[in-house]
């Protein structure tokens, strides 16, 4: 038994299927829809040549340089009804940032994420509508490939980590109240350059 | 229900047979995708006033708006060479150079809204030979805004059909597929160009339909009597059955 057509993968016919994408990170170079953006110091964005690689990203050589890709403010997805899954690691010295974004430059407003970085004990969730709130895990932070799903509903935010439920946050913490874009942010934690990559996002409003 | 598979490719059909053409655009991005899809402007030759833009907006997609200058200015989506997004390097009819899809047995499935019910000539989307705004043309079978939805169909020759759905034009989302099942002419039994909204099927036509072994490529359109008008798609798929 197959499906007659992706459309009818996630959606009856007699359903209007709301937005949605998915990103494989595989070719010659990141596609078009992605816009790269160094949010400090100067950064690149790279198909990464090795099995599995999908794109890295790596950073300026300056402690916190960052840099990101984005929808360049085209923000399609809600932040009371949308699924973000994403599959990434990062290198030592690194932390990455994946989820979903209103706003370009790191501000701690409006976004829903998970946040790895080697400074850190735990993965954490992090939810911001003007000023963050962050719940960490019981998944120590690893230079592992894991799968992420965060989940933005009405009345809270979790986070799943190789899916398994591991955080919430709830209508105290801050979640996000404005259109979202999904972005992934690498972030060097010293004075060198680090690499994060990404091989698969997919986002949806549910 | 389908079980989970090894593939994308299994969740379609099975591995002892080919996949034909086929391809998903979700429309999301931070700009038009114009690797694939290529714009077309009708009346304003340079295409002043056309746009298509990723909107802004939660389940935007694509808006298609047309110029607000020169009487029944239009935009086009298809297969078109060119990156403007205004449609100025495609002005009027043009045969849209890259159609990998077969008249008589293409496949499309897309979601789409009108923003007004008025002001608009010819709009829609579905399959064509041509790029025109004016939806007119080749080897159409496209889904029409009209005062109920419909579906307007062409020959080869040109010679054109238009069967309306019993759905009033709204301002809604709405599911639409198009798709044919003809293999010869005169039609055989049982075969016809099909329109579904959400759903279900509301017109089957067998007269004035695309010529079945002619190539035909996805096409929308947006083109006004009035003001500005525009409208969003947010999802299109198409494949040769």
């Amino acid at each position: 038994m197959v499906f007659d057509s992706v459309y009818e993968m996630f959606n009856p016919l007699t359903d209007v299927r709301k937005q949605h994408f998915w990103e494989w990170f595989s070719g010659e170079s990141l596609d078009s829809r992605w816009t790269q953006t160094n949010v400090a110091g100067t950064g690149t964005f790279a198909i990464d040549d090795t099995i599995d690689g999908g794109l890295k990203i790596t950073t300026g050589s300056s402690n916190a340089d960052k840099s990101q890709i984005t929808f360049n403010n085209i923000r399609q997805y809600s932040p009371t009804g949308s699924v973000c899954i994403g599959v990434a690691s990062r290198g030592a010295n690194a932390q990455y940032k994946m989820g979903l974004f209103n706003l370009l430059d790191d501000t701690t407003d409006q976004r829903a994420f998970v946040e790895n970085g080697a400074t850190q004990t735990y993965y954490r969730l992090g939810t911001a509508a003007s000023s963050q709130t962050m719940t960490e895990t019981n998944i120590a932070v690893d230079t592992s490939w894991r799968v992420s799903r965060i989940e933005l509903t009405s009345s809270n935010c979790t986070l799943s980590i190789d899916g398994v439920l591991k955080a919430t946050n709830d209508s105290n913490d801050n979640l996000p109240t404005s259109k979202l874009q999904p972005t992934f942010q690498s972030r060097t934690l010293t004075s060198s350059a680090v690499n994060c990559n990404i091989r698969y996002m997919e986002t949806y409003n549910t | 229900m389908p079980t989970q598979q090894d593939s994308l490719y299994e969740q379609l059909q099975a591995l002892t047979s080919v996949q034909k053409q086929h391809f998903v655009d979700n429309f999301s991005g931070d700009a038009p995708d114009t690797f694939r899809w290529g714009f077309g402007t009708w009346v304003i030759a340079d295409g002043a006033g056309n746009s298509a833009v990723m909107e802004d907006a939660v389940n935007g997609g694509i808006k298609l708006e047309s110029s607000g200058a020169g009487t029944n200015a239009g935009i086009t989506m298809a297969f078109l060479d060119g990156t403007a997004t205004d449609g100025s390097d495609n002005n009027g009819v043009t045969t849209i150079p890259f159609r990998p899809y077969l008249s008589g047995l293409a496949n499309i499935i897309f979601t789409m809204k009108f923003n007004a019910t008025s002001g608009f000539r010819e709009s829609g989307g579905g399959f064509m030979t041509e790029s025109r705004a004016d939806m007119a043309g080749i080897n159409m079978a496209m889904y029409c805004l009209k005062a109920k939805f419909s579906l307007r169909t062409s020959n080869g020759g040109g010679t054109q059909g238009e069967t309306a759905s019993s759905i009033d034009s709204d301002t809604d989302w709405h599911c639409v597929k198009i798709s044919g099942n003809v293999t010869s002419d005169p039609v055989g039994a049982g075969q016809a160009q099909r329109l579904y909204i959400d759903g279900v099927e509301e017109v089957a036509t067998t007269s004035a339909i695309g010529w079945f072994s002619d190539r035909v490529a996805p096409m929308f359109t947006v083109n006004r009597t009035g003001t500005t008008c525009s409208a969003n798609i947010g999802y299109c798929e198409a494949w040769n059955g």
